[in-house]
């Protein structure tokens, strides 16, 4: 049995994953059964095996609508900006704190990109409001100063995405940004030093060295963030747009519609029909994505 | 030569450390370059501080001023009556009690258990690596489901009311464990070799050589399990319901929630007559729930900043 | 998304809660043996109770209660209280568990589904009090009523329990403190009385200190209503619904919705889709100029917490679910804004019988099935309906918490514990009101405390079942949700935005509206 003599070679190194592994085993693939019932007439008397099997029935009321491939669509296309945006911004700034010479500045500017991650999306919906709001926006009041006309920002959908990836950016950088630092951190000085030598420019050097040796962190996050492109954040987009009816067009992502669309009725069964639609499609992209990485670096590929 | 350089050839890796410092070259574009870097971080940093310190001041700001004027960079009026309105009670000390201990139990057992685990995904060694990583992205994509997740802690664990249950199902993130195994794709195959053929077993390679010169994605996943250990409320809203063990998330997410009551009962015909939180109130859970966890980061920082060069530990 | 993502599965459950449903009803025959011989001589009454109880003492037992909000600091010192009265009696030992409102739904639905050990649980139409109970999640609890809540019954009018039966069973003890919820427009005093204007009268009289508002505030907005959520009945345009009459009354089958109602109370379902009603068009075209001419928030679809917007001082008037002013409100903006005062303007009518109403309640106790302790469970409950019990579990300590002012008022001291009585006490009879109340207001709320001041709609007692329409109704949830607000808040042109709707919208409306106009007439042939 290969498996065998495989586990046996490698003893120690197996000792090492049993923990993890137990834990997956039993914290994520026992539970997972659950996702079942998208297929089941769920009853609490029948239970889970005695519930009559559906088919595709509790898809019926999302894909029946002409609004899913809209919110599809919004849904990959936020969390596209979101990877492209905040990865981009966050390397950009990883890099550049990493060229910083003095120490305190460093240390400083580092912690201050920090602490967006803490701020509540809560906080976050009430300070969008105090800056976009018609009435007394600072925005508003900004456009007044300059003699522009102030505008109604919470109907015009066009600049959400703009918004929503802004906030996004500032409220994550940071946190990405201590990847790549931790990154770039574990490049050997050596390299930089025989570059100086060879007399490259700083630029250069980040071109040359920088990113070839921390493409492969890159690319593996730019995956984990695309296996879950179709799903949207809740929180974050329900925080902040709330049920702000207007700005649907471009905000409205699969999991605020579903939420809408499931609110007055709570059923179990059709939500994890959603998950399921939004698990599959997750499931292509990211093997498509993962076989694409492969080829371009074997060693960025996530599996 | 940039070939030869970004190819990484680890062979190079010999003499070590004594860093020299060259003279970075002082041409007028090097400067601009330099420049532009200080700008850059500076005025994103200035983007993250601003909206903070108004958060911070202004939890210190009187309600009325807030409601009158809107968030201001200097109160009109100041107050401390958000944070009286937290701190009353006694449930305030034991709920940092509980969020701190299952905060550094959780964060030392997770990745421990996290590196150990990701060090085999990443070993080149290990025959089954490949299906092993996409088992575990597979858990990112499917997640548990709700109620089969509740009954295993509750029902079949029994964690119920225990501080386990916080602790238990954040063990291993697979996000965490897929940044470090892209740490330690990148360590040079050549360290393990040599160990090898000292004698070592992959246990002691694991423990003796590669966790220290990790620290610097330690230090990275270390912090990142700390905040999730500490800012979750989800573990807690489902398994803890005796309040003497509720970590400070849930005990803030009661207060608040309390607050936006007609976003969630829609269609009642009740008025809920609770003492609204205020907006101070709002600002001052935020800055009572980053404190503990934002003190820890400039401590971890150390590591990014100074780094240990892999050169440096073989010389 | 943890959440979220989370917000799926049954399963394991499933078969894992059957067990134990299995289990505790087995254990249930043995305990209410035992119960019921003792509640025969031991009537949870108080007074009667403290004497002669002894020889029957029940064992103890402590009831696990399930809550919503956030605990209040005393109230470890209230169930101390309340526990020391019920020793002699019914010997309940209390242990309540408190679930943020945000998660409420969340929480309440993932411990029923896993089976945990309940013994009262709150839950309500707006949460998921029919979907729990379509899946067999809540015991009937008509014979427990009868046998051990002949005080809970006497305390609450007939109609309170006939009207809210689900599927021809009691599975809640209904919570209310009067018949018929209020609805006002929430005026401020101050500005009308600055003005020279009268108190306010008719809606025209609202419109006209509207525009006053308009003329001479820079710093406010005139009119404030709700754009958000699942609260529709509370934008500018529908709100009007509840001060007009003859009334439209919302019908079962799409929450706060207008588009089907009941007119006339003919027992028929009819649809704006159809044949749009000229009153209501009105209002949608009374919400469209108000809000152009700049009367209405320019924001108020955007706006979350509406409360917080009234005591800002920033707004002349705003729709309000209830008789008076809540005294939070009005200390609020005094603070805020020195010498501004709200003043409560309806336009409901107080005559007899002028209101129809389903005598529908918003909330519910309810027994899970899983329960070991359902006959004490109801014992309790019965025990709430006694008025000093039911002072200290809805108002606390006296002299601590609150005043008693007379016998049906109450002034709250301090803040050490909210008000909560409707999420487990609230009944008609011993409930107190708030002292602060203007005396319109309080003659409001006991005009209708009386359920024989309304005149009962034909439908009281029926309830709609969504199973044959699941779809339909999910899928045009979703359809009004894009521009039901727009439409009655006045944002957007309303015949574009009525064409819109109707695209959408009409086909499952449709659908909706044959299926429960089939179900009324099912239940009102029925009924003769």
């Amino acid at each position: 049995m290969p498996i065998v003599r495989e586990i046996v070679r490698n003893k120690y190194l197996y000792v090492l994953a049993l923990p993890g592994l137990l834990f997956l085993i039993v914290f994520a693939y026992v539970p997972m059964a659950g996702h079942l019932i998208a297929f089941k007439k769920y009853r609490l008397a029948d239970g889970l095996w005695g519930s009559e099997w559906v088919g595709f029935d509790n898809f019926k009321f999302f894909f029946m609508s002409s609004d899913w491939y809209k919110v599809t669509f919004n849904t990959v296309f936020l969390n596209g900006l979101f990877i492209v945006c905040g990865l981009g911004i966050a390397l950009l700034l990883a890099i550049f704190l990493n060229e910083i010479q003095s120490r305190l500045y460093k240390k400083i500017a580092q912690s201050l990109i920090f602490l967006p991650y803490f701020i509540s999306w809560l906080v976050v919906s009430m300070m969008t409001f105090a800056f976009l709001n018609t009435t007394d926006g600072i925005l508003n009041s900004l456009l007044i100063d300059n003699g522009m006309d102030p505008q109604n920002w919470y109907l015009k959908p066009g600049i959400w995405p703009g918004v929503l990836t802004f906030i996004y950016v500032w409220k994550f950088a940071g946190y990405y940004s201590i990847i790549f630092l931790a990154a770039i951190t574990g490049i050997s000085g050596e390299y930089y030093e025989s570059a100086k030598i060879d007399g490259a420019t700083r630029f250069q050097q980040i071109i040359h060295i920088t990113i070839p040796l921390i493409r492969n962190v890159l690319i593996v996050l730019a995956l984990l963030g695309v296996g879950r492109i179709f799903y949207g954040d809740f929180g974050m987009i329900y925080g902040i747009v709330g049920d702000t009816a207007p700005l649907y067009p471009t905000t409205d992502v699969i999991d605020t519609y579903s939420y809408r669309a499931l609110r007055q009725l709570g059923d179990f069964s059709k939500s994890s029909a959603i998950i399921m639609y939004q698990s599959v499609m997750g499931l292509v992209t990211i093997v498509i994505f993962n076989a694409i990485a492969r080829r371009i670096d074997k060693d960025s590929s996530l599996f | 030569m940039e070939s030869s350089i970004t190819q990484a050839p680890s062979g190079k890796l010999g003499r070590a450390g004594k860093a020299m410092k060259i003279k970075a070259d002082r041409s007028p574009s090097e400067k601009a370059f330099v420049g532009f870097i200080y700008a850059f971080t500076g005025l994103f940093a200035l983007v993250c501080l601003l909206p903070f310190w108004i958060v911070a001041i202004n939890s210190f700001a009187d309600e009325s001023a807030i409601k009158r004027y809107g968030y201001q960079l200097i109160p009109k009026i100041f107050s401390t009556g958000a944070y009286e309105f937290l701190f009353r009670g006694k449930q305030v000390a034991s709920s940092y009690m509980v969020s701190t201990t299952v905060t550094v139990a959780g964060t030392v057992l997770a990745v421990l258990i996290t590196a150990m685990y990701a060090y085999v995904l990443a070993h080149p060694k290990v025959k089954y690596r490949s299906a092993l990583s996409f088992l575990t992205y597979f858990t990112m994509i499917f997640g548990a489901g709700l109620v089969g997740f509740y009954i295993l802690i509750a029902n079949w664990l029994h964690l119920k009311d225990t501080l386990w249950a916080l602790i238990l199902p954040y063990l291993l993130n697979p996000f965490f464990a897929f940044i470090m195994v892209s740490f330690f794709r990148t360590l040079p195959y050549e360290i393990n070799e040599a160990a090898t053929v000292d004698g070592a077993n992959d246990l002691r390679i694991f423990f003796g050589i590669i966790l220290p010169i990790s620290k610097p994605v330690i230090a990275t996943v270390g912090l990142f399990y700390a905040l999730q250990y500490w800012n979750d409320f989800f573990l807690a809203l489902l398994f803890i319901d005796d309040y003497k063990l509720h970590p400070l998330q849930i005990m803030i997410r009661q207060l608040i929630s309390n607050i936006n009551i007609g976003a969630y009962v829609g269609g009642s015909q009740t008025n809920y007559g609770q003492p609204l939180p205020t907006y101070s109130v709002q600002l001052a859970t935020v800055c009572v729930t980053i404190g503990p966890i934002f003190l820890l980061y400039p401590f971890i920082q150390r590591y990014f900043v100074k780094g240990i060069t892999i050169g440096a530990l073989k010389g | 998304m943890k959440t979220r993502k989370s917000l799926t599965a049954l399963m394991v459950a499933s078969a894992f809660a059957a067990t134990l449903a299995g289990c505790s009803s087995k254990s249930n025959d043995s305990n209410a043996g035992g119960a019921g011989s003792a509640s025969s001589t031991a009537p949870a009454s108080s007074a009667a109770a403290s004497e002669g109880s002894k020889a029957t003492k029940l064992d103890p037992v402590t009831l696990k209660i399930v809550m919503p909000g956030d605990r209040p600091a005393d109230m470890d010192v209230i169930i101390k209280e309340a526990e020391k009265r019920m020793a002699d009696n019914i010997n309940v030992k209390l242990d309540l568990v408190f679930v943020p409102w945000s998660d409420l739904a969340q929480k309440t639905q993932v411990m029923l589904a896993s089976g945990e050990n309940v013994d009262l649980i709150f839950d309500a139409p707006w949460l998921h009090m029919e979907q729990m109970i379509s899946a067999g999640y809540y015991e009937p609890m008509d014979d427990l009523l009868q046998q051990y809540g002949q005080d809970a019954i006497k305390v609450r009018s007939q109609q309170m329990f006939d009207a809210n039966k689900f599927q021809g069973k009691i599975y809640g003890l209904p919570l209310g403190n009067t018949h018929l919820a209020g609805r006002t427009y929430l005026v401020r005093k101050d500005l009308r009385e600055k003005y020279g204007l009268q108190p306010i009268k008719t809606y025209d009289e609202l419109i006209q200190y509207a525009y006053k508002v308009k003329e001479n505030e820079k710093d406010v907005i005139p009119l404030l209503a709700y754009g958000q959520g699942a609260s529709t009945d509370q934008a500018w345009g529908a709100f009007r619904e509840y001060m007009e009459y003859p009334q439209f009354i919302r019908s079962d089958a799409l929450g706060q919705s207008l588009v089907l109602y009941y007119k006339n109370n003919d027992g028929k379902v009819y649809n704006l889709f159809d044949e749009m009603e000229p009153t209501i068009w009105s209002w949608v075209q009374d919400a469209r100029k108000l809000y152009t001419d700049g009367l209405i928030h320019p924001d108020v679809l955007a706006l979350k917490d509406i409360d917080s917007v009234i005591n800002s001082g920033k707004v002349g008037a705003a729709v309000y679910n209830e008789f008076g002013v809540p005294s939070s409100l009005n200390t609020a903006l005094a603070k805020n804004v020195p010498g501004a005062e709200l003043e409560a303007v309806t336009f409901m009518k107080m005559e007899k019988g002028a209101n129809i109403t389903n005598f529908k309640q918003a909330n519910f106790q309810a027994i899970p099935k899983v329960s070991k302790n359902k006959e004490r469970a109801m014992m309790f409950l019965n025990w709430t309906a006694q008025k000093e019990n039911y002072d200290l579990l809805a108002y606390g300590i006296e002299g601590k918490n609150y005043e008693a002012v007379g016998e049906d008022q109450y002034k709250q001291i301090g803040t050490d514990y909210s008000y909560f009585p409707y999420a487990w006490v609230w009944n008609p009879t011993t409930d107190r009101l708030n002292a602060g109340f203007d005396e319109e207001t309080i003659k409001h709320y006991q005009f209708n405390k009386d359920a024989a001041n309304l005149t009962p709609s034909i439908l009281t007692g029926f309830s709609f079942d969504p199973t044959p329409v699941m779809n339909e109704i999910s899928l045009y949830n979703a359809t009004e949700a894009k521009y039901y607000n727009s439409l009655f808040d006045g944002v957007t042109d309303p015949d574009s935005t009525w064409a819109s709707l109707k695209k959408e919208g009409a086909a499952n409306a449709k659908k909706i509206q044959v299926e429960l106009q089939k179900q009324i007439d099912a239940f009102l042939a029925q009924k003769k």
